[in-house]
């Protein structure tokens, strides 16, 4: 930076540097969501043609060919692409598979978690008053509640396996939604197409439907797509220390949790799932970060 | 200003009293804790017995007073495995986990503090792009992977440190820098936007215009009012810290309090993960409130709107 900047200046007499053609790559992918797109969308069709593309049974134990090290490293061969387990199972068959928890689980929380939130913001912000008290000071405890900690007590009384997974994840992820769709509704209710709608005696549902509802959409769209890192990484947290999707179904977080025993021999074990956890994790944040600069830029400041 | 601080503790303490609430519903849950305690040969009227020993047998709302008198008292029961009370075994857990917690504090407050100054005030730069980026992965990398990647890259392959364990400060290295990675990020973004922020404002112009130098209006004039937003957010980024030690200190052996909980949750030994449970979810409260403290000390705005 040259001195002769004024720093700070509202207008810049700042004489910003020429962008760096280096730095080009960088802001194409600040500018399209290319790189969310390709893993979701990989994801997505692993997910749902998961016995078309896995080449071989996830499940199949092959002893003589275990610890087999990735095609591209030293001893490895193309029938393992991504070598294999201390079972001999093929790894990337296991994570074409496992992107099927992945995807149900995101699909269910994140969609459960923003209705109820959703729903409960709404209430809170267009009755005001002892509902939006009492609503509120739920959704403060709620938030105030280590996720993680609590995630991870109930879940270990409760049976392990998707349906309470994805319970557990909702009950600590609808809060945020709720918070934000009730500042929302505040200022939406007192627009002219609202108190107009009342007027014509439109009931609160019709109100909340027709005219509340598409005015949040944005927010909670922007919200969801940024909440699914969060809970990608709580599910597979929980798989990971054996309290969330347990075996035989096959989950990213479950597979490091086996592969950890065998780290210093097969590195791929844990790093293959890991990186698998962590592009769809960094897919999601970059495309809500995506979402929110195109739908609601107002909000960039906040999250 | 006091009625403020009044009814914050007030809130806090409120919050407290839903966690042990929570923590006893959802051991409820677990089932009865006479089957745990009583042979498979026992008969239904041994059972009932020692429901009625045990004050089981009451309605849940007296159930609940009663924990929650003995939990005020630190008394949440003998843990299965040891036979010792509870809490003690706890507590005596807490020294390792206190010092993981707070290394990791200073580390990603090392990190992320000067990083987000300098993207900030080298707007668009190499460094900036390099700050933002590491924003973006250290949110998305989930915790027991970055530990595990760590130990095999620093312990298995290179040998630099210990793979796990509690010892000299090479013990703690590892395990810190995990579990300060997703703070270290959120607060990197924070520290950078909110630096870029006060740069804008009206105050910074005018130091500038008077002619101070560029350090002493970056440190004295922006850095401060910048870490206001930071100060709040890490009260909420200690409590996801504290809650991740469960994660990082099972990875590296750790013998903190985060262990014992999953340690006890294997063996079922609820005593211990009720107590553990309470006093981590209570601390993560407590940093919470003096957080808000500590915010309203050095914004003194908040101070006249709130009272």
């Amino acid at each position: 930076m040259s001195s002769t900047e004024v720093l700070g200046a509202r207008r810049p007499v700042v004489l910003r540097r020429a962008p760096s053609p280096w730095l080009a790559p960088w802001r194409f992918v600040r500018r399209y969501p290319l790189f969310p797109a390709i893993i979701w969308g990989a994801v997505i069709v692993f997910a749902i043609a998961s016995p078309l593309i896995a080449p071989a049974d996830p499940f199949r134990q092959v002893l003589t060919d275990r610890l087999q090290p990735p095609a591209w490293s030293e001893g490895g061969s193309m029938k393992h692409v991504l070598g294999t387990d201390h079972l001999g199972r093929d790894v990337f068959s296991r994570i074409v598979y496992g992107s099927r928890v992945t995807v149900t689980v995101v699909l269910l929380t994140v969609t459960a978690s923003a209705a109820t939130g959703t729903f409960v913001g709404m209430l809170a912000g267009y009755f005001g008053g002892t509902v939006d008290a009492l609503l509120m000071r739920a959704v403060d405890f709620q938030i105030a509640l280590p996720a993680l900690l609590f995630g991870v007590m109930l879940s270990s009384v409760l049976e392990p396996g998707l349906r309470n997974v994805v319970v557990i994840i909702v009950l600590f992820t609808w809060a945020s939604f709720a918070r934000l769709v009730r500042a929302e509704v505040l200022s939406l209710r007192e627009r002219d197409y609202v108190l107009l709608a009342r007027a014509a005696g439109a009931g609160w549902v019709r109100i909340f439907v027709k005219h509340l509802f598409p005015g949040v959409l944005n927010t909670v769209m922007v919200l969801a797509t940024l909440e699914v890192s969060v809970v990608i990484i709580f599910e597979s947290s929980l798989s990971f220390l054996g309290l969330g999707i347990v075996p035989p179904t096959v989950s990213w977080g479950a597979m490091l949790a086996e592969g950890r025993e065998y780290m210093s021999v097969a590195w791929w074990l844990v790093t293959i799932p890991g990186l698998a956890i962590f592009s769809v994790a960094l897919a999601g944040n970059l495309f809500g970060d995506w979402l929110r600069d195109t739908l609601d830029p107002h909000l960039r400041r906040s999250a | 200003m006091r009625r403020y601080l009044l009814l914050r503790l007030l809130q806090s303490l409120l919050t407290i009293l839903l966690v042990v609430m929570v923590v006893f519903l959802i051991a409820r849950i677990a089932g009865d804790p006479v089957t745990l305690l009583v042979t498979f040969d026992a008969s239904q009227s041994d059972i009932n017995r020692l429901k009625q020993e045990l004050g089981l047998a009451d309605p849940l709302p007296q159930q609940f007073v009663r924990f929650l008198t003995d939990a005020a008292r630190g008394d949440f029961g003998i843990s299965f495995r040891t036979n010792r009370p509870a809490m003690q075994e706890v507590l005596s857990r807490v020294p390792a986990s206190a010092q993981l917690a707070g290394f990791a504090l200073l580390i990603s407050l090392a990190i992320s503090i000067p990083l987000g100054v300098l993207a900030a005030v080298t707007r668009g730069s190499l460094v900036d792009v390099i700050a933002r980026f590491f924003a973006l992965v250290g949110q998305a990398a989930p915790n027991f992977w970055v530990g595990l990647m760590l130990i095999f890259l620093f312990s298995v392959r290179f040998g630099w440190f210990p793979t796990g364990g509690r010892g000299g400060l090479d013990h703690m290295f590892l395990p810190a820098l995990t579990l300060g990675t997703s703070a270290s990020a959120s607060l990197t973004r924070l520290t950078r936007s909110a630096m870029l922020d006060v740069i804008n404002s009206d105050f910074v112009t005018m130091a500038r215009a008077k002619g101070l130098p560029r350090r002493t209006v970056i440190f004295k004039h922006a850095l401060r009012n910048a870490l206001i937003p930071v100060v709040t957010i890490l009260g909420v980024r200690v409590g996801v810290l504290i809650s991740g030690s469960v994660i990082v200190e099972t990875i590296f052996a750790w013998p903190g309090v985060g262990r014992l909980i999953i340690q006890a949750i294997n063996v079922s030994d609820f005593p211990v993960v009720q107590a553990a449970i309470t006093l981590t979810a209570t601390s993560i409260v407590l940093a919470n409130f003096l957080t808000d403290i500590v915010y309203m000390f050095i914004d003194p705005r908040i101070r006249y709107v709130r009272s």
